[in-house]
């Protein structure tokens, strides 16, 4: 075969790839179950909640995917996403009493200004994402070991500086974030999106995201061809951190609270999510929209679970059967392709 | 069951991968009491040769008979039950349990109940360890060993399953001299008990001291099956290295030499390199030639960056680096082409434009962002130059086979400044098409000024293509001879002083 004679070569066309993934079929296949048999399902209440809860999850998965494209796990995640909003919250509040003003009040409500606590949340976040991945590349310790400790540490601190007492949210920004819906889409859930493209464009088309793929198909490989591999991995850490906290925000929006106890293994919804979306374990597959679509499917599928009034531990159930299904059907359509 | 018959005979043995003709036409028989050594340069086709003995590969062609009797193994379980146990070079055994446990592992000696019979198994240790020689407590933790000890152990192991024939694949790679000696003695003991050995090693000077016959296997074919009465070690590797090869495209032509762009002097790492020193003009190809075990890898790693130097000097175009990454090496000017091309070389998963152009992004950028049309360029060009056939610079570079996958390699690194090119073992495993259109590829970097460090298993080619030779042994630099006088006895000489 000579070069000369090949056709220009264009990206995988979008319409045939999105007809042959799994996923949105299992997608359909939720939306017209649940158009038959719930008359709330596809009320556009409903939809506004189920992706809400998709950008929660979905953005969580989506940082974690990052993470995971390098070869790494970082599963301090929930843990950065509960602590990074206390912070948000602590580090304002400790900013005004320097000022002379009182932005705790009666009943524990944060009455300060939401724009500077909810940036300090996702300076924070970022922060331990800097905090994971210089402590794993640094310190040579396996990302797996070092997000154990941080998870785990993150956690008892949220207690000791909250006394493990919920702080409350009033009206306003807030409010704002958890409940606007533009043409049909929940704000957070727009802020998912605008993050997801975001960083797609990042990983396709930019030379910090071609070396992160290259990290995580060979980093041996990557290395030898001149690639500062360690900057890389602490940069998918400083973006999972930092999904992490924006999750974290959209995640107290909705409750309008925010305590320690909150969102304990989210991690393993983000591995579920990431897994379903095709991201490889192993680092180098996989890709953000699918994610995406993995996060939106995973919550449409919870929801109508829910409608249906099926009990919690069948719903893990379903997850479960979810996730092999998907394993097993990867590993037939790669079967199937010829290498 | 035919006493007269061998006990292992292979006849008219061919095996092909995509691709590749791994063996054709190979012919050897093994007699009881007898070590046979198999023998040949690396991708010779010894370790397909003997996986098709063990049942990991099934040949294509020709019949494999034991003891005068036709066999076909679909697993190494089958070869075992026909009494032909196999000594893998890697030791497989578990470092946490015990001598006798690790012996018997997958087959202990069971009581009622699934119990393992502890006394019973002992005794059998005792005895096996008794015939190889070793005097050990069968209850010994395995990883408090000495490697030869273990290695002794993984042939107990063999010899728990009561084998006829024996197949031992380099049990002798990494031990030292003692330790050689040792195992040596235990192969003798076996064969004079009348097992059949075939023993595959690349240390020429035990093979003459142990072995009856030999086999000799190069580029897949049979070359020699004989006796080892009066052979010499140049003897037998010019057997391996075939001194007739036909000319193939490896024309060399004078070419401008100029100043010195890399100087290695008396290199010592911690470990492995001893004593290297050795120098490569602009212009220049100088080849490393030596033995498994002399370290020239590490010397390349050490001028990579990835292996710290202890003492000595490394200057790079007259300055002196400090080399203490690859990144540090590739500003110095440094290119480097691993010979694991699928481990350290290239991202199989990405594409061929994408591994091409990965030491280039921060060329075919702006502001962080790729320009595709300059990269897709930059592909197209450096897949004509080089002749890599494929679909286009999007398939993956997985699908490609070995010799488009090494000119990948050293795509990457064509159109980078650097003044010297390391290249280990360019052309291994492709075929003779695709090594004379690397050799090209890389003679074209020396036509640029760049000086060329070339480390390749075969010498013979080497000869074909260098300008000077420099020959390592044990981590020191033990001759270096210029193209007038390269001489294959002369520089294999060099090999084992």
């Amino acid at each position: 075969m000579s070069i000369a004679t090949t056709p220009r070569h264009r990206g995988p066309a979008i319409i045939p790839q999105l007809i042959g993934n799994p996923l949105l079929w299992l997608l359909v296949l939720i939306l017209a179950l649940g158009l038959m048999t719930s008359p709330v399902f596809l009320s556009g209440n409903n939809i506004a909640n189920v992706l809400r809860n998709a950008a929660v999850v979905g953005l969580l998965a989506t940082g974690f995917s990052v993470v995971l494209l390098t070869g790494r796990i970082d599963l301090s995640i929930a843990s950065v996403m509960v602590f990074s909003v206390i912070a948000g919250v602590l580090l304002t509040t400790e900013a005004g009493r320097y000022l002379g003003y009182r932005w705790i009040v009666r009943g524990n409500t944060f009455a300060g200004p939401e724009a500077l606590a909810i940036g300090l949340c996702l300076a924070s976040g970022a922060l331990l994402g800097l905090l994971n991945g210089l402590g794993s590349v640094g310190l040579k310790i396996t990302s797996f070991i070092f997000t154990l400790i941080t998870m785990t540490a993150l956690r008892g601190v949220s207690y000791l500086i909250t006394n493990g007492a919920p702080v409350y949210y009033s009206e306003g920004l807030m409010r704002w974030l958890g409940e606007a819906v533009f043409f049909g889409l929940p704000v957070g859930f727009i802020l998912f999106l605008a993050m997801a493209v975001l960083l797609h464009l990042t990983l396709s088309g930019t030379v910090f995201g071609r070396r992160l793929m290259a990290i995580g198909g060979n980093e041996k490989a990557a290395r030898y061809s001149g690639i500062n591999t360690g900057l890389i991995v602490i940069a998918a850490f400083v973006i999972s951190g930092f999904c992490a906290a924006l999750a974290g925000v959209l995640f107290t929006a909705r409750l309008m609270s925010v305590e320690p106890a909150l969102a304990q293994g989210y991690e393993l919804i983000a591995i579920t999510i990431a897994v379903i979306g095709g991201i490889s374990l192993a680092g180098g597959t996989g890709s953000i929209p699918n994610v995406l679509l993995s996060a939106v499917t995973f919550s449409a599928g919870l929801n109508l679970l829910a409608i249906w009034g099926i009990a919690t531990w069948y719903q893990n159930l379903a997850i479960g059967i979810a996730l092999i299904a998907t394993v097993i059907l990867t590993r037939v359509l790669n079967k199937a392709k010829p290498s | 069951m035919d006493m007269s018959a061998p006990l292992l005979e292979l006849r008219g043995i061919g095996k092909s991968f995509p691709g590749v003709r791994a063996l054709h036409d190979v012919s050897l028989d093994l007699r009881a009491g007898e070590v046979h050594a198999l023998l040949g340069e690396n991708g010779a086709g010894k370790s397909t040769l003997l996986s098709c003995m063990n049942g990991l590969l099934r040949p294509d062609e020709g019949k494999i008979l034991i003891a005068g009797r036709e066999v076909q193994f679909a697993r190494p379980a089958a070869a075992i039950a026909a009494r032909l146990a196999m000594v893998h070079q890697e030791l497989v055994l578990c470092s946490n349990l015990s001598v006798a446990q690790n012996i018997w592992l997958g087959r202990e000696i069971r009581r009622g109940g699934g119990r393992i019979d502890r006394a019973a198994t002992r005794d059998r240790t005792r005895e096996l360890l008794a015939m190889a020689g070793l005097d050990l407590d069968p209850d010994c933790i395995l990883g408090t060993l000495g490697l030869a000890e273990q290695q002794i152990v993984e042939i107990c192991k063999a010899l728990a399953s009561d084998p006829r024939i024996i197949v031992l694949d380099e049990p002798t790679a990494s031990l030292d001299d003692d330790q050689v000696q040792r195992l040596l003695g235990v192969v003798r003991r076996l064969r004079d008990r009348g097992l059949g050995i075939i023993y595959v090693s690349h240390r020429l000077n035990e093979v003459l001291e142990l072995a009856d016959r030999m086999t000799v296997l190069r580029d897949g074919r049979h070359v020699v099956t004989r006796d080892l009465n009066g052979m010499t070690e140049d003897g037998i590797v010019s057997y391996m290295v075939g001194t007739n090869r036909a000319g193939n495209g490896f024309a060399w032509s004078a070419r401008p030499i100029g100043a010195p762009v890399l100087e290695v002097e008396r290199a010592v790492t911690r470990g492995r390199l001893k004593d290297a020193s050795l120098r490569v003009h602009a212009g220049e190809i100088v080849g490393v030639a030596g033995l498994l075990g002399c370290h020239r890898e590490e010397l390349a790693q050490t001028i990579f960056g990835t292996v710290p130097l202890q003492s000595g000097a490394i200057r790079i175009d007259g300055h002196s680096p400090r080399l203490t990454s690859p990144m540090a090496a590739i500003r110095a000017g440094v290119a480097y082409m691993p010979a694991d091309r699928k481990e350290q070389g290239l991202v199989l998963g990405m594409s061929v434009g994408e591994n091409i152009t990965m030491t280039e992004l921060d060329r075919l950028s702006r502001l962080g962002l790729i320009r595709r049309s300059a990269a897709r360029r930059m592909s197209l060009d450096l897949m004509r130059r080089l002749g890599i056939r494929a679909s286009g610079p999007g398939q993956r570079a997985g699908q490609l086979s070995g010799g488009n996958q090494q000119k990948i390699v050293i795509a990457k690194w064509m159109t980078k400044p650097g003044r010297v090119v390391i290249a280990e073992d360019p052309t291994r495993g492709v075929d003779i098409g695709a090594k004379s259109e690397i050799w090209g590829a890389l003679r074209s970097l020396a036509e640029e000024g760049r000086g060329l460090l070339v480390m390749t298993t075969e010498l013979q080619e080497m000869m074909q293509v260098c300008d000077r030779i420099v020959v390592m042994s044990r981590g020191r630099v033990t001759g270096e001879f210029t193209r007038d006088a390269f001489d294959v006895e002369r520089i294999t000489a060099c090999f084992f002083s």
